[in-house]
């Protein structure tokens, strides 16, 4: 893992193209929100539908601080995930207490509830057109490339893997799990259900948020169509993809579905073909156990073949 | 006024309704929300256009092809993708339903293309004053044709052998397949019965505006996911009760308000109705994950 990391780092400071720089970004930006998701879905086995929504509210909200009061990026980042945690609070708090898909269905809600206050609330979100000219992020006289980007962000994914790392470790991480394996059996031990779910919801939400305001200031741009129901539904599938519950999974997730789809970037309309493709087989793969099989597979012709080899030595003898 | 929005509202509703039935018959056996419901509805309404405009056949035989293309459409995705991981987490389900959901709009804007395409359906429109109350005879059909094919669903599910076997397999699988249910077979024809009334919820959405476009399937299908919820998941009456409701208060909200929030009201009683009364209307069990 250490070695991809290295080998983000290193291609992140040699490549000049700046197509190939934008990808990176997107697909730390993405594996910063899949890591974030991970701890609602993959931790506490929660399903949360509305991740772009908040990564859209950190956007938004690191946007109309830097356009609007010039705010430094060290204030963006942190109003931005306050406020996304705001956000994840005031929609877990109720929700929490329901079962399974419920949960979904409010967040699918809360998702288009929100695109359509983008939408039409044009004195603070300036409508569909969005929000223009960010201020990218600049350190003293020092304003940001586009490539500093990349480091911002794999910053931020480091705090976050440190983060789910401790977590998973700690008194927390075991309710947690608890919970994802068993809700009455944890309950029955005494666990507070339903304020680690809120908790592990509202981490999740201050992350995205952070990815959010890095999102904003690389683009200097924030329009209702950056933050669609698809990216959610994109991310849920890279957390599940990579290994849900895992620490590095989702990042592989992240840079499977950035990547792969690309192969056929020149044609944009194939592209979304491609990922709900990736995402169908992906999981037919991951649930039928498609590697397994290929391997017994393999493993079984193999071992027919010496046996086959050795049988002929012994008739040889 | 507000008894016209209601006749308007009632129109659309009993087209969300037909949709929501198909969302919550599918719920109903296999606990989650096929989100590839609302593209399957589209892509009826697509074949059907094709039919009646491009092949310039009977509207009749248009209606049909739409509604076997999606029947078989339907059956198709639930054999490859559902019941390889029927076992599965549901989450998983749900992403793999998303993933067609993707692959089938897209592919109908690569067929089709994205603009709006006009449907040839209903070219003739009679128009008739009762009281204060304006009707047209789109609204009569759609209403009429909703009706009929909610009576005689209820009579399937409530009378026949295959509907008592889609009610044993949304009690129980296991123990249905124990009383010699064949659940394949059972989810089969409910995703076939399911897929056939989306695709006359989406011939009829695309015949009451007169146009057919791409994000159709989204657009409905939101439309009629939240009128599922409302109602009640997994319920029959609750989606068809469902599906009116929302689209009763819709036409009121469009005129009360506009028409962007018209869209908005229908997300805002489903948030509404998850937090204070998550089972919806009719819906009995909240904690079946």
């Amino acid at each position: 893992m250490l070695a991809l990391l290295l080998a983000w780092i290193v291609v992140a400071a040699v490549i000049k193209n700046s197509y190939f720089i934008h990808m990176l970004f997107m697909a730390t930006t993405y594996a910063l929100l899949a890591c974030a998701l991970n701890i609602v879905v993959g931790i506490t086995g929660l399903a949360n539908m509305s991740q772009a929504a908040f990564f859209g509210i950190g956007a938004y909200t690191a946007a109309l601080l830097a356009t609007k009061f010039g705010a430094p990026f060290y204030i963006n980042i942190i109003a931005a995930a306050v406020v996304s945690m705001l956000f994840g609070l005031a929609v877990g708090a109720p929700t929490l207490r329901l079962k399974g898909f419920y949960l979904s269905l409010v967040t699918i809600g809360f998702a288009q509830v929100l695109r359509i206050i983008e939408i039409n609330w044009v004195s603070l979100t300036n409508g569909p057109m969005g929000i223009t000219a960010i201020p990218g992020v600049s350190i003293g006289r020092y304003l940001f490339s586009k490539k500093a980007y990349i480091f911002y962000g794999l910053v931020v994914l480091l705090i976050i893997l440190y983060v789910t790392k401790r977590l998973m470790a700690s008194k927390i991480g075991r309710a947690l799990s608890a919970i994802k394996n068993d809700e009455v059996a944890a309950k029955s031990l005494g666990i507070n259900i339903t304020y680690y779910k809120v908790l592990a919801f509202a981490m999740s939400s201050f992350f995205a948020g952070m990815a959010g305001s890095i999102y904003a200031q690389y683009t200097t741009f924030v329009s209702p169509d950056s933050f669609v129901q698809n990216d959610s539904t994109t991310l849920l599938c890279m957390v599940i993809l990579g290994g849900s519950g895992t620490l590095f999974g989702p990042i592989f997730g992240a840079i499977v579905l950035i990547f792969v789809p690309e192969i056929l970037r020149f044609a944009d309309m194939y592209r979304l073909i491609f990922v709900g493709v990736v995402m169908i087989v992906g999981i037919l793969a991951k649930e039928g156990q498609w590697f397994a099989h290929v391997q017994k597979f393999f493993k079984d012709r193999l071992t027919s073949l010496i046996r086959v080899k050795s049988g002929n030595r012994e008739g040889a003898v | 006024m507000y008894l016209q929005q209601i006749v308007n509202g009632l129109t659309l509703g009993a087209i969300y309704a037909l949709l929501a039935l198909g969302y919550s018959m599918i719920f109903g056996v296999l606990y989650f929300i096929n989100f590839a419901h609302g593209d399957i509805a589209m892509v009826g309404g697509y074949v059907t256009w094709f039919v009646a405009a491009s092949l310039k056949m009977n509207f009749v035989l248009a209606i049909f092809a739409g509604i076997i293309v999606s029947t078989l459409l339907g059956v198709a995705i639930e054999f490859i993708g559902y019941r390889p991981i029927r076992r599965a987490p549901k989450l998983s389900a749900v992403i793999v339903s998303m993933g067609f959901s993707f692959v089938l709009s897209t592919s109908v804007q690569l067929i089709w293309g994205t603009r709006s395409l006009s449907m040839p359906i209903f070219t003739n429109v009679k128009t008739f004053n009762i009281g204060s109350i304006i009707i047209n005879s789109k609204q009569i059909w759609i209403l009429v044709i909703a009706t009929v094919i909610m009576v005689l669903l209820t009579l399937l599910i409530n009378k026949t052998k295959l509907g008592m076997a889609m009610r044993a397999v949304a009690l129980d699988q296991s123990t249905s397949a124990l009383m010699g249910v064949n659940v394949n077979r059972t989810i089969s024809a409910t995703f076939a019965i399911g897929s056939a009334l989306g695709a006359m919820s989406g011939i009829m959405m695309a015949a009451y505006y007169g146009v057919i476009y791409s994000t159709l399937g989204g657009l409905i299908g939101t439309k009629g996911f939240a009128a599922v919820v409302l109602g009640g998941a997994g319920s029959i009456p609750g989606a068809m009760l469902g599906g009116m409701l929302i689209g009763i208060i819709e036409s009121i909200a469009g005129t009360v308000f506009n028409a962007q929030v018209k869209d908005a009201v229908a997300f805002v009683v489903l948030i509404l109705v998850l937090l204070f009364k998550p089972s919806g209307i009719l819906g009995k069990d909240v904690m079946k994950d």
